[in-house]
This record gives structure tokens, C-alpha cells and sequence, in this order.
């Protein structure tokens, strides 16, 4: 895709003619929209009838179901104040309401209607006697004696409030104060944790992330035992305000890259963000590339590992994924279930992976390659062999290939859509009857389908998801490269490929570190190093601190 | 510039990738035609006297930390020889091209895409490093530096997989020709390193210019080795009288390799790796063209400087109309265009900024710092 990007460039630059941007979509006035003076940033009210007006039209009161406003009466050491809540019913613990909000501040008990002024000393000289009164403050009373709650905030922005409100807090209005208790009491039906569904492991932990910010950023703190591990919230979008949280430890991660992070976050003037794959594609630095720039992972020890090796993770309210940056191409051959098998077994799954991808890439382009152009290369043997199985194919090899990946990538499509129990099923008759169907019926030859299968199967080892997209669409341009010039074709994608890989960057490291640019590739390279000897973190990510552990790390097996 | 900064391996790779696509074309054959079986003898001699000539050139550089030859024909004679000197470099630079672009056009046609014509052939070559040319010298360098390893590689499978096949006896007579051939005529093969002007241009993006000389003698020696065992192969297998003949030696030797049964003739496989070589061979030349024209005029941000040299490269490509006149090219016009232009007029242009340095005094100081 970059490639066409690159190749559209070159030639408008070439001949000065910059495309206009050209939206076809006819201009229309909007009708409803917000009294721009509602947008404006306004400060609460010490009025309490102000603020309730301003609430009400604001959340369009009379028409939102959900929105509740209880209007009341609040007694405060004998004296009574006229107050209301607002909260979004469904995001907040109702019960907590009830006994920690409106109890406390309706009921009329003995402390609270003593309205004896609060002696703090008291003297007595000539007997005269000398008393320090504490001024009544209905702000400080209500604070610290009125709200049983471990998480209340005075908040005098209507903006803030608002924003809190939407994610489930309670706000409380009392009059003659110009701010509004905004008190935490979220609680709202979520998924509970569970396996990763996408990324099993075996040996690894069996908690995934889930669509709850909270819930995700626990489950980080309680991998993470380091009080430098930073959880920053920033909130994206103009109409729907989400948070994401920014996390990285402190001492490790690289504060310019933390700081290129939150830029990014921060200067996205989008109205809304529905998920965290919409939000990758705003922060990426090349969305044109179809190479993924930004892990993403369901794994909660996958993101705790890579934090602690100095990279940030982004975790968007309602995604069950976690964004990891920076990577390199080699982070998407990398499971989690390397760091918890003996770096051995681990090390001839990743060679196995590095096979899949090129079998992956390349092995129908091959195939029409040699077969079309290079059959010098093939054992007489095989060469009558591949020709008689095409005798009585009526297609090109060309057509008779674009046709089986176009019913592989069919059947995997529909295999994902249907209902579960119906995939595996999809499955046997896309893949078994229509094979063996289409071979009998001479549509296809027989060693044709098992290079579409061994192509199908060296895919699924590839254990991103977003890279294994990136491939199946470069196989067809190969395959099409392939058909038309041989080696040559095949040499030009390779060459493109190469040449965009190179010029990729993510956050500020190239895509191919730490091969090229060349740097220390003993610590940090594609084959895994035994636990012992992992003892630096990635130069690429020029982390605050570089060593992980000592040279010596079994300190053990020195008896001295 | 400063985001144009490459680093030791990409700086050798750049010199070495245009060494050894002369070496897959005709270098071997012209090499030996001239010496016969001296031929690895010859090499070995150029390649000492190419290690002197570069230090000589480093030598002559040193009180430029940083600059590039461009810079110093400009302190010798302003702005004008500057642009005299950038011209001839990009002439030269575009006519290489394009002739070892024909010459590599024509083998592929010869060996399997009879049907396509060399134009076609060399406008999808240009054309691909326009695009890689779109991606940044950066990018540029760094696909070389991944390229290479697989061509060296490849050159050494050659050797060893024909190890057994060689004829000790083809190096005798040990002289060839004659000593006067070998050692005196034989100088002017000293042409095969012509790329060393590559150096000269490069030195102003070097990440740290104290790596200069290692990057000038690793780049130097290695590629001796590299022509060393080119020519030795072709030397060993086929008797120099048939060798000088093929216009593909390195193709024509691949053809002998027997690789177990599975595979019939592998020599299609060097075939991929030699096109990823020319890709290469052309983005960094049109890279390096672009890099001249850009320091004279000035318009890195326009498309049209690597358009004007694609089609320079491509009208290049279109004038010899056989394959004689691209062998007189390569092995005539080439030959002597390289070693006046490289050797001669860059070894000009340095002596005269080395004595104009030291005539002001400037030597000593900037040596030291």
C-alpha cells in the first residue's frame, strides 16, 4: 500500500499537479446542535436552582431515561440545604446511594442536629474563660463528616463534572457552594476476566484483558509490584469523551518516548474514538502501511513484560486490548509462550515461525514463478509429474492459484462470521469436500491444493494477527509479480518489501532494529537468550536503566 | 543532511553492492581476457594498489573532516568547479547505470524473458529505483546492507559448491600473458575498484568521519576478495580461451553447480538474487546521483532531479544497438572513463585542496582536531 502511496507521490510531485481534496457528499447545516454557550468551559454555581437548570438542560433531563436527579433537603448540623444528586443509572452502585449518599445527608440524627459551636481550646484566666471556636463550614462538614465514601473530589468545572458523571461517578450539588462533590461509585455489569481467547498459552498466565479500564490497569498493578509503575488517564474524543490510560515504570521507559506518547494522545481532535484498532490508526506514525507499527495484545503478562522492558502500554476504555509501543517486525513473531518454555524450545518455535512467514509470503508466487518461467529448477521427474496433474485443467496455473486463495480466504472469512459451532463445520466442507470436489472436477490441480494448504497452515503459525492480515494481502501481489515476470517479479517485491520495511519507523525506532541499523543484537535479537543471560534491555528503546540483571545473575553458585 | 547519517556496515555495503554487480556482469570475463590465467594474480595486485590509491585519498582528505569531494573541488575552485565537477561525477554516474543496467537487461532476456523487451526490462529497473529513491537515501542504504549478506553468500556457494569441479592446472602459466600483461598493462584493471569515487561522495554522511579509513579499506579488501574467488571459479572451471567468451561468466559457472537430485539446475535461484543485486545497484547509484544534483540545486524536496537521471539512465540504456557496442562500452568507454574520472581528475581535485590547506596553514590544525 505504501508502495502505491510512494509511486501516486512521485508522480504528482512530478508533474506539480496537487490533487485537490474532493468530497462529494452534499453540504448540510446542521439542525440540532449544542448551544455553543453549553460548550463553553463553565464553572458551577453556588446557586443550587442555577445549577440545576444548567444539569437538566444539559443532559437533556427530560428526555434521558437513564439520568436520575433527586432533589432533597440536607441537614447539616441543624441546619437544612437545598441539594440534589444527578448520577446515569446502570454505570453506579444504587445501594451506595441510598446508605452512603442520601442517608447521611437526609437523616436527621442527634450528632448531626447538635448545633453547639465546636470548641478546638479553651482557657480560663480570672475566671474568665476563653474558648476557640471552630467556625461552622458546611464545605468541610459535609467532606469530612457527611460522605462515608473513600473517593470524593470537590470539583468546580461543570466540564469535569460532567465527564465523571458520564463514567459513572455521582455528583453532589449543595446550594451556596460553588462546587460539586463528585464522588466515585462506579459499578456497572462487566465482563469478568478470562483466558485469552486469541493468544493461549499453555504454560503462561490465564488472565485477559477485559473491556473495563480499571479492571485492566489492576490487573497491570498487580503483576507490576513497583510504586514507579505510572497509570497517566488521558481523555480522547470531543462528543464521546473516553479515557485511556498511559502506562510505562517511570525509571525505565524513555521519557521522550513517553512524552511522544501523550503528545500523540493529547493532540487527536477527533469527536470520538470507538475502539483501541480505530485508535492505532491515529497515533501510528505511517497509517498508509499495511504493517502493523503497534502491538496489541489481550495478554496481561505480555503487557507487564514488555513495560518492564521500558516500553508504554496504552489501554483504551472498552477494548479488551492493550496497545504495546514501540515494536519492531520481530515483536509479531514473539508469543508469550516463549518466555515460559526453556529458551530451546523456544528458539526452534521462532525458527519455525520465521519459516512460516516466508512460506507465508511467498510460496504461491514461487510456485507460478518456477513453474511458468524457472523449470529448469525441478527434477525432470517432478516437472512430468506437475504437468501431468494439469493435463486436464482448462485454466491458466495463474487463474487455477488466484482461484483456490480466493476460496481459502472465503472460507476462513465465512468460518469467522458464522456462529461458532457452525465455523468448524464451514471448515471440513470448504476445505475437505470443495478441495477434493474441485480436484475431481479438473478445476484445480492436486499439487496446486497443497501448496494452498501448506500456505494456509504456515499462516496460522504467524501469531499476530495484524501481521498475518499484512501477509495475506502481499502474497497476492507476489503471486501476481510472480505469474507475470518470474524471479524478476519476485525480486521487485522483495526489493519494494525490503525497502518499506526499512523506512518504517514506530515511535521513533526503526522497524527492523536491531538488524538494521545495526546495533547490540546479543541481548535483544530475534533468538531468545537463556533467562541468565538476558541481561540487557533493548538499545533500541534506550531505557533509563539498561541492565536487567547482573552478568552473574545465580549469585548461588558462588560459594565464596 | 543530518537525517542522511549511515553508519559502518551500510557505508562498506554501498561500495560493495556496485563492485559485485560488475563482478556478475563482464569484470571476470575482462579481467581475464586481458591477463589470462594471471588473472587471481592480477586481482591480488590491484587490489594492494587500490588499498595505496585509497590511502593516499584518505590522506589527501584529512584536513576535510566531514567533507565530501564536492566540497573540496568548491574550496579549490568556488562554486563553478564545484558544479563542473558534480556534472561530470552525475554523467558518469548515469552512464555507468545504464550501461551495466543494459548489459544485466540483456542477460535476463538472454536466459528467460525472450519475450519481453530490454527496454521494458530496464524501465521496470529504473522505475523500481525511482520508487526506493522516494523512501529516503536512508532507506535506501539500509536495503542494500540487508541485500548484501545474501549476495555474498551466493558468491561464496559458488566457490565452494564448485570446489571439487576445478582445475588447479588452468592457473598455470602463473603469468599468463606475461608479466608485462599481468603487472604493467594489467594496472589499468585497477578500473574494477572505480567505485571507490562512491567513498569520496559519501564521506559528509558518515555517522562518525574517523570511521572513514576503516570503512575505505574494509570496503577495498573486501571486494578484492570477493574478485578474487569471481575469478578464480570462472579461472578454475572453464579454460580462460572459452570464459572470456560468455557475457554471463558468473551465470555460465552457476550453470555447472549439481545440487543433490532434488533440484535440476539451480542457477535459477542466483538468478533472484542477482536482480535483487541490480535493484540495489541501481537505487544506489541513482541515490547517489540525486545526492549531487540535489547539493548544487538545491531541490531536495522535488521529484524531478531523479526523473531527469531515471531518463538519463534509460536514454543511456537505448544507444548501443548490439551487443558488441555494449561490451566496447563497458570494456572501453567505462575503463578509461573511470580511471581518468576517478583516478585521475578526484586525485586533481584533492592534491590541489590538500596543498591549498597546507599553503594557508590548515593542515596541521584541523589534522589534530
Amino acid at each position: 500500500m505504501k508502495f502505491i502511496k510512494k509511486l501516486k507521490e512521485f508522480f504528482n510531485n512530478l508533474m506539480q499537479n496537487q490533487e485537490s481534496y474532493d468530497f462529494t457528499i452534499s453540504h448540510e447545516t446542521p439542525s440540532e446542535t449544542q448551544p455553543e454557550d453549553l460548550l463553553k468551559k463553565q464553572n458551577i454555581y453556588p446557586s443550587v436552582d442555577v445549577n440545576l437548570d444548567y444539569i437538566k438542560s444539559r443532559y437533556n433531563v427530560l428526555i434521558n431515561s437513564d439520568i436520575k436527579l433527586r432533589e432533597f433537603i440536607l441537614n447539616a448540623r441543624g441546619k437544612q440545604f437545598k441539594a440534589f444528586i444527578i448520577y446515569i443509572d446502570g454505570l453506579v452502585d444504587t445501594s451506595s446511594i441510598n446508605d452512603f449518599i442520601l442517608n447521611p445527608l437526609m437523616i436527621k440524627s442527634y450528632s448531626n442536629q447538635n448545633n453547639e459551636p465546636q470548641v478546638v481550646s479553651e482557657a480560663i484566666t480570672n475566671n474568665i474563660s476563653v474558648r476557640k471556636i471552630k467556625r461552622f463550614n458546611i464545605t468541610d462538614y459535609i467532606y469530612e463528616c457527611l460522605l462515608p465514601q473513600n473517593s470524593v473530589k470537590k470539583v468546580s468545572s461543570f466540564d469535569e463534572l460532567v465527564q465523571n458523571v458520564n463514567s459513572g461517578n455521582c455528583a453532589l450539588f449543595v446550594d451556596t457552594i460553588n462546587f460539586a462533590f463528585d464522588i466515585d461509585i462506579k459499578k456497572f455489569a462487566q465482563r469478568s476476566i478470562s483466558e485469552p481467547k486469541n493468544e493461549p498459552s499453555v504454560r503462561g498466565s490465564q488472565e485477559a484483558f477485559v473491556e473495563n479500564l480499571r479492571t485492566n490497569t489492576s490487573l497491570i498493578r498487580k503483576n507490576i509490584n513497583n510504586e514507579n509503575l505510572i497509570i497517566e488517564n488521558i481523555t480522547i474524543g470531543k462528543t464521546n469523551k473516553n479515557n485511556c490510560a498511559v502506562c510505562y515504570i517511570k525509571d525505565i521507559a524513555n521519557s521522550s518516548l513517553v512524552s511522544e506518547a501523550k503528545y500523540r494522545l493529547n493532540n487527536l481532535d477527533v469527536d470520538y474514538v470507538l475502539s483501541s484498532s480505530e485508535l492505532i490508526q491515529l497515533i501510528c506514525d505511517d497509517p498508509e502501511t499495511t504493517l502493523p507499527e503497534i502491538l496489541t495484545t489481550e495478554r496481561a503478562d505480555k503487557a507487564c513484560s514488555n513495560l518492564l522492558q521500558g516500553r508504554v502500554v496504552i489501554i483504551y476504555n472498552g477494548s479488551p486490548y492493550a496497545l504495546i509501543l514501540p515494536v519492531t517486525l520481530f515483536d509479531f513473531f514473539t508469543s508469550q509462550e516463549d518466555i515460559n518454555l526453556n529458551y530451546h524450545f523456544s528458539n526452534l518455535l521462532k525458527v519455525l515461525r520465521a519459516i512460516a512467514f516466508f512460506i507465508t509470503l511467498l510460496l504461491p508466487g514461487l510456485y507460478l514463478a518456477i513453474t511458468i518461467y524457472h523449470r529448469e529448477l525441478l527434477p525432470i521427474e517432478l516437472l512430468y509429474s506437475i504437468v501431468a496433474s494439469r493435463v486436464n485443467v482448462p485454466f491458466p496455473i495463474v487463474v487455477e492459484i488466484l482461484m483456490m486463495e480466493l476460496s481459502f480466504e472465503l472460507i476462513r472469512e465465512a468460518g469467522l462470521r458464522v456462529p461458532s459451532p457452525l465455523g468448524s463445520t464451514v471448515g471440513i466442507v470448504g476445505a475437505l469436500v470443495l478441495g477434493e470436489a474441485a480436484v475431481s472436477a479438473n478445476i484445480v490441480s492436486p499439487i496446486l491444493i497443497i501448496i494452498v494448504a501448506i500456505t494456509a497452515i504456515s499462516s496460522f503459525a504467524i501469531p499476530d494477527f495484524s501481521l498475518g492480515f499484512h501477509l495475506r494481502i502481499s502474497r497476492f501481489a507476489y503471486t501476481i509479480l510472480g505469474a507475470l515476470c518470474g524471479f524478476l517479479g519476485i525480486g521487485i517485491g522483495i526489493f519494494i518489501h525490503l525497502i518499506t520495511l526499512c523506512s518504517l519507523k514506530s515511535f521513533g525506532v526503526p522497524y527492523l532494529s536491531p538488524y538494521m541499523p545495526k546495533s547490540n543484537v546479543r541481548n535483544n535479537g530475534y533468538m531468545l537468550r537463556p533467562v541468565w543471560k538476558r541481561e540487557k534491555r533493548s538499545d533500541f528503546l534506550n531505557a533509563k536503566r539498561t541492565t536487567v540483571q547482573d552478568k552473574i545473575s545465580m549469585k548461588w553458585r558462588n560459594k565464596d | 543532511m543530518s537525517n542522511n547519517k549511515i553508519g559502518f556496515v551500510e557505508s562498506v555495503s554501498l561500495t560493495l553492492i556496485v563492485i559485485i554487480s560488475h563482478i556478475l556482469l563482464n569484470l571476470p570475463n575482462e579481467i581475464l581476457g586481458s591477463t589470462a590465467s594471471s588473472g587471481p594474480l592480477n586481482v591480488i595486485y590491484i587490489s594492494v594498489l587500490a588499498v595505496f590509491v585509497f590511502l593516499i585519498f584518505n590522506k589527501l582528505f584529512s584536513p576535510f573532516k566531514g567533507k565530501d569531494i564536492l566540497d573540496v573541488a568548491e574550496f579549490v575552485g568556488g562554486n563553478i568547479l564545484r558544479k563542473i565537477v558534480s556534472i561530470i561525477y552525475t554523467l558518469y554516474i548515469i552512464f555507468i547505470a545504464g550501461i551495466l543496467l543494459l548489459n544485466f537487461a540483456n542477460t535476463l532476456k538472454t536466459i528467460y524473458l525472450q519475450d519481453m523487451p530490454t527496454e521494458l526490462i530496464c524501465l521496470v529497473f529504473i522505475l523500481i529505483a525511482l520508487i526506493a529513491n522516494q523512501f529516503g537515501f536512508k532507506s535506501v542504504t539500509r536495503t542494500n546492507a540487508i541485500i548484501l549478506p545474501f549476495i555474498i553468500v551466493a558468491i561464496l556457494i559458488i566457490f565452494f559448491a564448485l570446489f571439487a569441479r576445478f582445475v588447479p592446472e588452468r592457473f598455470f602459466p602463473l603469468l599468463g600473458y606475461g608479466a608485462n600483461n599481468t603487472f604493467v598493462l594489467g594496472l589499468t584493471n585497477i578500473f574494477a575498484f572505480g567505485e571507490i569515487l562512491l567513498l569520496f561522495l559519501m564521506r559528509s554522511n558518515y555517522n562518525d568521519p574517523k570511521d572513514s579509513k576503516k570503512i575505505g579499506l574494509t570496503s577495498i579488501i573486501f571486494s578484492g576478495i570477493l574478485l578474487f574467488l569471481s575469478i578464480t571459479s570462472l579461472l578454475l572451471i572453464f579454460p580462460f580461451a572459452t570464459g572470456g567468451e560468455g557475457i554471463l561468466s558468473i551465470y555460465m559457472i552457476t550453470r555447472s553447480i549439481q545440487f543433490g537430485t532434488f533440484f535440476q539446475r539451480v542457477d535459477a535461484f542466483f538468478i533472484l538474487i542477482w536482480v535483487l543485486t541490480f535493484f540495489s545497484y541501481i537505487s544506489v547509484l541513482l541515490a547517489f546521483a540525486l545526492k549531487i544534483t540535489n547539493k548544487n540545486t538545491k531541490t531536495e524536496k522535488s521529484n524531478v532531479p531523479a526523473f531527469l537521471i531515471g531518463l538519463g539512465i534509460f536514454i543511456v540504456t537505448l544507444i548501443p544497438q548490439n551487443i558488441a557496442q555494449i561490451r566496447f562500452a563497458e570494456n572501453v568507454i567505462y575503463k578509461y572513463s573511470c580511471l581518468i574520472i576517478v583516478f585521475g581528475m578526484s586525485f586533481v581535485i584533492m592534491l590541489l585542496g590538500y596543498l591549498k590547506k597546507r599553503k594557508k596553514g590548515l593542515v596541521n590544525i584541523e589534522t589534530k582536531e
